[in-house]
């Protein structure tokens, strides 16, 4: 079985943004909420990089250490997703997640606590495959399609890889090996320690 | 990090020295809240404590000989009390809610001094200058706040950080305070009229603590990549990082003395330092979850500390003793799912973190749900309800809570203080209102039958 995983290759981001707004429309992300955004350093500055950024499912994911209600779960493809029947909205998984992936609505009245909401790899989640419930919830469940997520197949730059760790640690170590550097993998060894180039 | 620099490597290994929990151990734990403890302070002279816990209440503890003793609860929040201190050169205590406000309370009296609003999102800690005329609020509406403890109005408004602020200290000469968030910046405003002064450190990672060191020249932070380290605030240098933790930094305290700091984490890891070499002193290996709250005791020999217990746990750190910890009842009663129904279990996983099913309401979040089919909403004496479920006039039944959970609690009783919570599946509602008819089954009293 695969294991999934992202990785952004800062040497080749153009922080065109065409990954967030993938993301956004593929799964109707209401207002408020950026499951992925990119993330600009020295910003007009010399050695500017940018980072397209969201949840990593990290092989050993903080985000569920310290949920309360353990709402998160692994698909057999290492996707973390989490179950909103069971999330209570606490916010404490933020405090816990490097890349800042979880996110909460503003909903109802003030005070009340919105489902976290955060990238889902485009698996879905806990929810019948395909079904509306799932798509309201969630969003697309693209892997059930045999696709994979349409912030990385959108990339022009393709420096958003998402797939199989393995194929896509190679593609990176080729591209590393051809220009004889490679600094920008960022957050790969955060969350997939020991599993990484 | 050198090992012979330990004095207490703790595992929780050996379960039976666990369940021989001394009195001593026993009688130091905090045992009053209805839900995850997300703050703990104690007071300088050591006496008394504050607690903030996700059931939206603040607890005023006694401290001393024999078992800490509840001075007063308070649960006017509409959301978790995030973060809480004493006010000093006052009886007052201030508290930081999810519901968006920082709220000023009288100890003794219990009564509410002041609320403060102004933050648009929920209000995630606050501070209190060492003069106690300001306090600061951080909160999820990337600003923070400062307010005027003297005449009880709002004060600067500290915009600048481009995301979340998780934290805020003072100064020690209360010119001065300092914020930071997910942001990874540690910002320094000038507390008379909010400008910016600097960015005193950036650390790139989001940082979630800050602590003041008593020397004024320091500043101790938390990161979000499992850092703590110590920034000196003439320079911003990052002068010494104490420790990487595998997991984020959580919680910090500084002793009331300035010579022991303390830092949880995400795993359940509490260090200790030395404040003048910046040594490691003791090493605890909390088991059973993320350590939310520290609070170093006022002789420095005990360390007070909450996660997602009801309680807060007290660890004699010297002489060490650290198998004596109060346990955790692992799984919790919110992450229970093996042999249950599914009714229990939708209520386990659902409910319980908030609702109790017995006689009293267990300080949860929400009242107890004994007696709840026939019962007029909003009538369980002892509770604070929202003025939604205070003016609402139906009663509780099969087709009202199937209508809850099928609305959500936001379209059917808007206002109400309960969280976003549907089940979407009909028989998922069905077999909740099956177990809850069965586990609530007390016929309700005249009292609440009227109303009263």
């Amino acid at each position: 079985m695969a294991r999934m995983k992202f990785l952004c290759d800062a040497e080749r981001c153009i922080e065109c943004n065409a990954c967030v707004t993938a993301c956004k429309n593929e799964h109707e992300v209401p207002w408020g909420v950026n499951r992925r955004r990119v993330v600009t350093i020295n910003d007009g500055k010399p050695g500017e990089r940018s980072l397209s950024v969201a949840c990593m499912h990290c092989s050993d994911a903080p985000c569920m250490a310290v949920c309360p209600v353990d709402c998160f779960f692994y698909t057999e493809q290492g996707v973390v997703l989490h179950n909103k029947d069971l999330c209570i909205g606490c916010g404490y998984c933020f405090y816990a997640c490097p890349f800042g992936a979880p996110q909460y609505p503003q909903v109802g009245n003030f005070g009340s606590r919105g489902k976290m909401d955060k990238c889902t790899f485009c698996a879905g989640g806990a929810a019948d495959a395909g079904s509306d419930e799932e798509f309201k919830k969630y969003g697309r469940n693209r892997l059930a399609e045999g696709k994979l997520p349409l912030c990385a197949e959108m990339c022009s730059t393709k420096a958003l890889l998402a797939g199989d760790g393995d194929q896509v640690s190679n593609i990176y170590r080729e591209r590393v090996v051809a220009r004889g550097f490679g600094s920008g993998a960022w957050g790969w060894s955060k969350a997939y320690p020991g599993g990484g180039s | 990090m050198p090992a012979r620099s330990w004095r207490t490597v703790t595992f929780m290994l050996c379960f039976s020295i666990v369940s021989a929990i001394s009195a001593h151990a026993e009688d130091n734990t905090l045992r009053g809240h209805g839900g995850p403890v997300k703050s703990v302070v104690i007071s300088p002279d050591g006496k008394t404590a504050l607690t903030g816990s996700f059931d939206y209440s603040m607890i005023h503890w006694r401290l001393g000989e024999g078992a800490p003793e509840v001075v007063g609860r308070i649960a006017d929040h509409d959301g978790a009390v995030n973060s809480v201190k004493f006010v000093p050169g006052t009886d007052w205590a201030i508290t930081a809610s999810d519901d968006g406000t920082v709220a000023v309370w009288d100890l003794p009296s219990g009564r509410l001094v002041h609320r403060f609003k102004g933050h648009t999102h929920k209000v995630v800690h606050v501070a209190v200058s060492n003069d106690g005329k300001w306090a600061a609020s951080a909160a999820w509406d990337r600003t923070a706040r400062l307010w005027d403890l003297t005449n009880l109005t709002a004060g600067p408004l500290l915009k600048g950080h481009v995301n979340t602020v998780n934290s805020v200290v003072f100064s020690r000469d209360g010119k001065f305070v300092y914020s930071a968030g997910y942001g990874g910046e540690i910002r320094q405003w000038r507390v008379e009229d909010g400008e910016l002064e600097r960015v005193v450190y950036k650390h790139g990672w989001g940082i979630n603590v800050l602590a003041a060191i008593g020397d004024g020249r320091r500043l101790l932070f938390g990161a979000l990549d499992g850092t703590v380290g110590v920034v000196d605030l003439s320079t911003g240098q990052p002068g010494q990082k104490l420790h990487k933790f595998e997991r984020p930094v959580l919680s910090l305290t500084v002793s009331a003395k300035n010579d022991v700091a303390a830092a949880g984490s995400g795993d359940g890891l509490i260090y200790v330092w030395d404040i003048d070499r910046w040594l490691p002193k003791y090493r605890h290996q909390f088991a059973d979850g993320p350590v939310w709250a520290l609070a170093i005791s006022s002789d420095a020999k005990g360390m007070y500390f909450g996660g997602l217990d009801d309680h807060v746990a007290y660890w004699q750190m010297d002489p060490d003793r650290p198998f004596e910890v109060a346990q955790s009842d692992v799984p919790r009663r919110f992450q229970k799912s093996e042999g249950l129904g599914p009714g229990e279990r939708q209520f386990a996983r659902k409910c319980s973190i908030c609702h109790s099913l017995g006689e009293d309401h267990a300080n949860r979040a929400g009242p107890s749900l004994i007696g709840l089919f026939g019962r007029k909403v909003g009538t369980v004496p002892g509770y604070i309800y929202s003025k939604t479920l205070k003016n609402a006039d139906f009663v509780w039944n099969e087709k009202t809570i199937d209508q809850l959970f099928a609305e959500g609690p936001e379209h059917f009783v808007p206002g109400s203080k309960m969280p976003l919570q549907k089940m979407s599946k009909a028989h998922e509602r069905l077999a909740l209102i099956k177990f809850l008819k069965r586990a609530t089954n007390v016929a309700p009293t005249d009292e609440t039958k009227s109303g009263g």
